[in-house]
């Protein structure tokens, strides 16, 4: 930095033209470098955090064969390390959190600091009127920070998935794919989620030009987003059915969205007068009210890819439209 | 650029917001390398001007060519200082004139922006490393002009410029500006309320008020065809001069007039400055336009250069 002011830089040293993008990426990385350590802060330490609990489950041995440990129990040597498993779980349970609540900071971030501030302060203005037009300048903050944030969230991601892929977990009931916090934050849908919080934010800032608005605005409907999002994931893929008397029929570690009894037209029938404890008499009962059988409609586990890939898509498409109505918007404000 | 001579030309430029007309069919013609003083009471649209010359917002309506094409085409020889002297906080005043050298490859004048940045001595000297956002209101002005300056632009865009200066940093910036200015042959188009301070850098005027063009054309020209009288008659003894002001004095008159012809027997009859034009038509915005032929829009030149 020492050589800033003395370099000599005359005019005509080579033709004018406008700046390059690794050049422009630079000027943003150093407006930014503030929130540039606290993401790099962030991903180090969340990183750290994972590499620890993977070395904690992969420590974690159980006592006897699965089934004893998590049904009935097989006696007297059941004794679970219950310190080490319980760190492993609640602390994962915790990253899966954070990793839906960090986009929600971002979108707070990017509403307020990365546009909105530009444009209540008016260095929009300044950096407009230097050799680059408004959409480059938006869309290079753009790109540079998405790029940090991807990277920065899919590693997460990755360490996520592999914290959580310790021996004792394999094929246990304790491994929920169906969880949504656990489902979000083991695939691309974290990183996609990071996009859409960046994306919006940027048209939140430049849309209401003020940072306080910016943030509470884009904060807000992030946080809708992440809420929401979770009912509709089930959704995004066809389920599997499965029809007849059998009474939790769907395979092991299925996600079941319903289990309904149907009548001849296939209209839903309440069982909940039927409960008895023989299945004998429950069939006996329900077929006195003309029930056919019970209909399950579930994902089998071999649906998580399907299913991420549909969320992701539908965060992505988000993303993409929040991203050409802001270019719209700049378009249609600036020439 | 096939228009080499004209650094701004607006025709019918128009600008709304909501339901206020900020510029109203504008039409004028600023000849290259020219300073010009833009004038005008507030809300007259001198910085909405400034804006769309900038390239940062659209006209609602009719054109503006700026350096031969549009203003987002020229944007590279384009400088702009904003009211404000926007500046990002954060940055040293080193960063700051160091993103002006990233931002405009091939342009860059390193020692221009240092000299401003510098002054003229040690005591006015800015220290590199210190954060904009601790800057003085007068220091951070002179940084937002030495990052305009450093792009060597053909066409200079100061709203209020110099407003938050103390009278000495103001006089020695201008002096600084107007040399570099005339050193390149920059266009300078200066927004102030400071008459005095214009009237003596500036050699074209543009008047607007109410968000139309009032009075164009190079200070000479403007004065030239203005006339101070004073004369012991009423100023219904004027006509047929076209009479922008007239107030008493002593037992007779005294008025700025657009003569017509031959000023009356009696009247005694002296050319204005280029402030006594100016506070006349500020004060009586009834005046009717007048644009200079060199301030006039090519091709509709004699067809009618009432704004």
């Amino acid at each position: 930095m020492s050589t800033t002011l003395n370099r000599a830089t005359g005019p005509g040293t080579s033709a004018p033209s406008s700046p390059s993008f690794r050049t422009l990426a630079r000027v943003v990385l150093r407006l930014h470098r503030g929130a540039l350590l606290t993401w790099v802060a962030v991903v180090v330490l969340v990183g750290a955090g994972l590499v620890w609990l993977r070395w904690v489950g992969a420590s974690v041995v159980l006592p006897g064969p699965l089934e004893c440990w998590v049904g009935p129990g097989c006696g007297p040597q059941e004794t679970v390390q219950e310190s080490e498993m319980t760190h492993h779980i609640f602390w994962l349970d915790w990253v899966s959190v954070l990793l839906l609540a960090l986009p929600v900071a971002v979108a707070a971030w990017a509403g307020a600091a990365l546009t909105g501030a530009e444009q209540e302060r008016g260095t929009a203005a300044l950096a407009w009127t230097q050799s680059v037009s408004p959409r480059r300048w938006i869309a290079v903050k753009w790109a540079v920070a998405g790029g940090v944030l991807t990277a920065g969230a899919s590693s997460l991601v990755l360490l996520f998935v592999w914290a959580r892929s310790v021996p004792y977990m394999d094929g246990s009931p304790l491994d929920d794919w169906t969880d949504w916090l656990t489902f979000s934050a083991s695939g691309p849908v974290a990183p996609a989620l990071f996009l859409l919080a960046l994306t919006l934010g940027a048209y939140a800032g430049l849309l209401l030009r003020r940072s306080l608005a910016a943030l509470a605005v884009s904060a807000g409907a992030m946080f809708g987003v992440v809420q929401g999002l979770p009912l509709l994931i089930p959704h995004l893929w066809p389920t599997e059915r499965i029809f007849g008397w059998k009474v939790t029929a769907a395979p092991a570690r299925a996600w079941v969205l319903s289990e309904s009894a149907l009548d001849a037209q296939g209209r839903p029938v309440s069982m909940s007068d039927c409960q008895y404890g023989k299945e004998s008499l429950v069939r006996q009962c329900a077929e006195a009210k003309g029930i056919e059988g019970v209909e399950t409609l579930f994902h089998p586990a071999s649906h998580a890819a399907p299913l991420h890939l549909a969320e992701t898509a539908l965060i992505l498409a988000l993303t993409a439209a929040l991203a050409f109505a802001a270019l719209r918007l700049l378009r249609r404000r600036t020439p | 650029m096939t228009d080499t001579d004209t650094a701004i030309e607006a025709r019918g430029l128009g600008k709304r917001f909501g339901r206020r007309n900020a510029l109203d069919a504008c039409s004028f013609r600023l000849p290259a390398g020219r300073i010009c003083a833009l004038v005008g009471p507030n809300g007259a649209g001198k910085s909405t001007l400034l804006t769309l010359a900038a390239g940062l917002a659209r006209p609602s309506g009719g054109e503006l060519r700026v350096l031969g094409t549009t203003p987002a085409e020229a944007r590279r020889e384009i400088a702009y200082v904003a009211q404000d002297k926007a500046l990002f906080p954060q940055l040293t005043v080193a960063d700051t004139l160091r993103l002006g050298a990233d931002l405009n490859p091939g342009r860059w004048d390193q020692e221009a922006a240092e000299r401003i940045v510098h002054g003229d001595g040690a005591e006015s000297a800015l220290d590199p490393y210190a954060k904009v956002r601790g800057l003085s209101g007068g220091q951070r002005t002179r940084v937002a002009l030495a990052l305009a300056l450093g792009k060597r632009p053909a066409l200079l865009l100061l709203d209020e410029p110099v407003s938050d200066l103390d009278p000495l940093a103001r006089h020695q910036l201008m002096g600084t500006l107007l040399a570099e200015a005339a050193e390149h042959g920059t266009t300078v188009v200066m927004s102030s309320h400071i008459l005095g301070e214009l009237a003596g850098a500036c050699d074209f005027l543009l008047l607007l008020g109410g968000g139309r063009v009032r009075m164009a054309g190079p200070a000479d020209d403007l004065t030239a065809v203005h006339r101070l009288v004073t004369g012991p008659g009423g100023a219904a003894e004027l006509a047929p001069h076209t009479v922008i002001e007239s107030r008493p004095h002593g037992r007779g008159q005294s008025a700025l007039i657009r003569p017509e012809g031959p000023v009356g027997p009696g009247w005694e009859c002296e050319e204005p400055s280029l402030e006594d034009v100016l506070l006349a038509h500020l004060r009586n915005p009834s005046a009717p336009a007048l644009l200079a032929p060199e301030a006039t829009v090519r091709d509709l030149a004699g067809t009618g250069v009432q704004a």
